[in-house]
C-alpha cells in the first residue's frame, strides 16, 4: 500500500510499505478514505518528538471503511463494510480508566515494551496513539490507504451515510479535543472565555464554548486567516502583534478577568532523561520562547478563582511558570490528552442537528500522494492553511 | 508504629539505602586527593584548570558522602546479601514489582498456576511444560542468543492467595520466585505483586551486561506483569510490532 511516512526533520515521503495484517482478535484493518494533517503532526515534521524511528506512517486523524475484523470482533460491535471514524486515542474499554470514561489513560493499549519509555519520563504512560512516537504506542498512523485498528470494538464508531466525510473527519481529534478544552472550564452562563491559538482545535473551542453557554468568547492569534474564522464563529479577536493582550483582556472584562482561559497552543519540550531534556530545551530556545508565553499569559490573565485548560500538547519541563500566581488566585488547571470516546456519540449529534458543520476549517484538500506537500505549506502558510485533508 | 510496618512489607528497591560505598580510609583518601586537585585547578585557571577542579570538586563530593555511583549501582542491596547468606549462593539479585489488575483474584490465581500459560506474557520464556501438578521445565532466552534451562518445583501454594517455585539441583541458573494476588481496596480487581530471586550468571556486573541486552529480569518483570495484566484485561497482548515479529498470545 501507498503511506505517508517519516524520515526526519522536514523530511516525510510517500512511499509503497507492507499492507498492514490482523494481529490480534479484536483488531480490525480501515480503508482510510480521509485522513487530516493535525497541528500536533507538525512537532513531529519539525523533528521535535523523540522516539520516531524512520519509516513510522503519520497519522492520527482518519476515518474509512473496515476491510477486515479479527476473530473476537462480533457483528454488534464492527463488521466488514461499516463507515466508521476512528479515534486517535486507543483505549481497550476494560481497564480502571477506560470503565470511568478516562480513555487517553488506557492502561492496556500502550505496549509493554513501548509504555517502559513513558513510564520513565512521566511516571505512568498514557494510551498508545496512532502514527505518534514510539513512546506513544509505535502504532502505524492513518495517512495511508490502510490501517490496523487495534481494540476495534471499542473505538471505531459508524457514521451516518448522508453525512460526508468532510463533516465527520475530525470526531477523531480536533472537533472532541477543542470541545473537552471548553467543557473543562466549567461554563456558566455569564461566563467569557479566552482562547489562546486559533488553529483547528482552538476554533472547535470557541465555537464549543458557546454551544456550553458562553456569553462571550475572546480569540488571540496573529494571523489574519485564522482570526477571521475565529470571528466567523462569533469571537472577540485580538491580535496580538498589535495589541498588549493582557491589558486588553482586563478592559474587555473591565477588571475581571477571562472566567476560563484556554490554551490551545502548547509546547514541545519532550526528553527521555535528563540530559536529553537539557538538550530539548537548549534547542528550545534557540527556537524562540514564544511558546511558554502562553501558559505564562493565560495563567496571569485569568480571573480568581478561574479555570486555566490546556488541550495543546506538553511534553517535558516548563521554566518559570508563574505557580506563585495560580495558587493566589486560587486557580483550577485541566489538561491532558482527549477522552475522544466519551465525545463521539454527542458530537455527531451536534453534526446532525446542524448545530456545527465541522468542515468550515478545511482550507485545502489533497491526494494522499501530495501529502508532504500538505506537511509544508501546512507549516509555512499558516495565515490561509488551517486544516490539510489527505484522500487516500 | 505504623511507619515501621509499611518499611518491613516494602520491597528493597523502595527503601532508602544509608549504607556507605566506600571505607573510611578510602573516604580521607578521596577527600584529600580532591582539595589538591580543586587547590591545583584555582592556580592554574584556565579551561584545563577547571576541568581539574571541577574533577576534585567530584572526589571531595565522593568523600564527604561515602557514595561512588558505580559501586552503589553494582554492589548488592542488604537483604540481596541476606538472601545470598540464606540459600548459600555466591551472591543473589531481587527483582520485584506490583501491578493492580481489573479482574478477580480467583481468575488470576489459576491462570498464572497453570506454568504453561507464563509463556504467553514472559518474553523469555521460551516453553514451560508441566511434568507433574508440583514439578515443572522451563526454558529461557539467555542474554546473547542462548537458552538456559533448569526444573521448578511448587514450593507454596495457597489456593486463590500466593504461589512460591523455586528451581531443583542441577539448573544452570539458580532462581526462586512467588507471586501473591490480594483484593484490591474499592472493587479495583487484584492487586498482584510478584518477586524473582536468582544467583545471577557472572555476578552484579553480568547482570548490568543483560540489563543492557534487554533481557535483565528487572526490566523484564516490568513488561511482563504489564503484559499479564493486558492479557487478563483485554484477552490479548497489545502490540504495534509488525505481524512477523508479534509477540505470542
Amino acid at each position: 500500500m501507498r503511506a505517508l511516512t517519516w524520515h526526519g526533520p522536514h523530511d516525510v515521503r510517500v512511499e509503497t510499505v507492507p499492507d498492514p495484517k490482523i494481529v490480534n482478535g479484536r483488531d480490525a484493518i480501515i480503508k482510510v478514505s480521509s485522513t487530516a494533517i493535525c497541528g500536533s503532526d507538525l512537532h513531529l515534521y519539525d523533528g521535535v518528538i523523540p522516539t520516531m524511528a524512520r519509516g513510522d506512517i503519520l497519522g492520527h486523524e482518519f476515518m474509512g471503511e473496515v476491510v477486515e475484523v479479527g476473530r473476537k470482533v462480533t457483528r454488534d460491535k464492527l463488521k466488514v463494510g461499516d463507515r466508521v471514524v476512528v479515534p486517535f486515542t486507543i483505549a481497550c474499554g476494560s481497564c480502571f480508566f477506560c470503565e470511568r470514561d478516562l480513555f487517553a489513560a488506557c492502561d492496556n493499549s500502550n505496549p509493554a515494551d513501548k509504555a517502559d519509555i513513558a513510564e520513565h519520563l512521566y511516571g505512568f504512560p498514557g494510551s498508545g496513539l496512532f502514527g505518534y512516537s514510539h513512546m506513544m504506542g509505535g502504532y502505524a498512523g492513518g495517512q495511508a490507504q490502510y490501517v490496523r485498528v487495534p481494540f476495534a470494538d471499542v473505538g471505531p464508531m459508524q457514521v451516518p451515510s448522508d453525512l460526508p466525510d468532510d463533516k465527520v473527519l475530525f470526531l477523531t481529534d480536533v472537533f472532541p479535543t477543542g470541545y473537552m478544552a471548553a467543557e473543562n472550564c466549567d461554563i456558566r452562563p455569564g461566563d467569557t472565555i479566552a482562547v489562546w491559538g486559533c488553529g483547528p482545535v482552538g476554533q472547535f473551542a470557541i465555537r464549543s464554548a458557546f454551544m456550553l453557554g458562553a456569553e462571550r468568547v475572546i480569540a488571540i492569534d496573529h494571523r489574519a486567516g485564522r482570526l477571521r474564522l475565529a470571528e466567523e464563529g462569533g469571537a472577540v479577536t485580538l491580535d496580538f502583534d498589535q495589541v498588549k493582550v493582557r491589558e486588553a483582556l482586563a478592559d474587555l472584562t473591565a477588571g475581571r478577568g477571562p472566567d476560563g482561559c484556554i490554551d490551545a497552543v502548547g509546547l514541545e519540550a519532550h526528553g527521555l532523561s535528563a540530559d536529553n531534556i537539557v538538550d530539548f530545551a537548549k534547542m528550545r530556545t534557540r527556537l524562540g520562547t514564544d511558546r511558554p508565553h502562553v501558559l505564562r499569559e493565560a495563567i496571569m490573565a485569568c480571573r480568581k478563582g478561574g479555570t486555566v485548560s490546556i488541550p495543546g500538547v506538553y511534553g517535558g519541563l516548563l521554566d518559570k511558570v508563574p505557580i506563585g500566581a495560580a495558587f493566589g488566585k486560587g486557580l483550577t488547571f485541566r489538561m491532558g490528552q482527549t477522552h475522544v470516546h466519551r465525545y463521539l456519540k454527542p458530537l455527531l449529534q451536534k453534526v446532525q442537528e446542524g448545530a456545527i458543520d465541522p468542515s468550515f476549517v478545511i482550507s485545502h484538500t489533497l491526494s494522499l500522494e501530495e501529502g508532504p506537500k500538505g506537511y509544508e505549506m501546512f507549516k509555512t502558510r499558516q495565515s490561509e492553511v488551517t486544516k490539510v485533508v489527505l484522500r487516500p | 508504629m505504623t511507619a515501621v510496618a509499611a518499611r518491613a512489607d516494602l520491597p528493597p528497591t523502595a527503601l532508602v539505602d544509608h549504607e556507605p560505598d566506600i571505607g573510611e580510609t578510602e573516604r580521607w583518601v578521596s577527600l584529600a586527593l580532591g582539595s589538591a586537585l580543586v587547590g591545583y585547578g584555582l592556580y592554574r585557571r584556565g579551561f584545563t584548570g577547571l576541568g581539574v577542579g571541577v574533577i576534585g570538586a567530584g572526589l571531595m563530593a565522593r568523600g564527604a558522602a561515602k557514595r561512588d555511583p558505580l559501586t552503589h549501582a553494582l554492589r548488592a542491596s542488604a537483604s540481596e546479601r541476606a538472601e545470598a547468606r540464606q540459600r548459600g549462593w555466591s551472591s543473589a539479585a531481587i527483582v520485584t514489582r506490583a501491578v493492580t489488575i481489573n479482574r478477580p483474584r480467583e481468575e488470576l490465581y489459576r491462570y498464572w498456576r497453570d506454568f504453561t500459560n507464563l509463556p504467553k506474557f514472559m518474553e523469555n520464556l521460551r516453553r514451560i511444560d508441566m511434568i507433574d501438578g508440583q514439578r515443572s521445565r522451563w526454558s529461557v532466552a539467555a542474554p546473547g542468543g542462548g537458552t538456559v534451562e533448569w526444573e521448578a518445583i511448587v514450593t507454596l501454594d495457597q489456593l486463590g492467595r500466593r504461589i512460591g517455585w523455586e528451581s531443583d539441583e542441577g539448573g544452570d541458573v539458580r532462581n526462586a520466585g512467588w507471586v501473591d494476588f490480594r483484593d484490591a481496596p474499592g472493587g479495583r480487581g487484584t492487586e498482584v505483586r510478584a518477586e524473582i530471586v536468582y544467583e545471577p550468571p557472572a555476578g552484579r556486573l553480568g547482570r548490568a551486561v543483560a540489563y543492557a541486552l534487554q533481557r535483565e529480569p528487572t526490566l523484564q518483570i516490568r513488561r511482563d506483569l504489564r503484559r499479564f495484566k493486558s492479557l487478563m484485561e483485554t484477552g490479548e497482548v497489545p502490540t504495534s510490532r509488525h505481524p512477523a515479529t508479534a509477540p505470542r498470545g
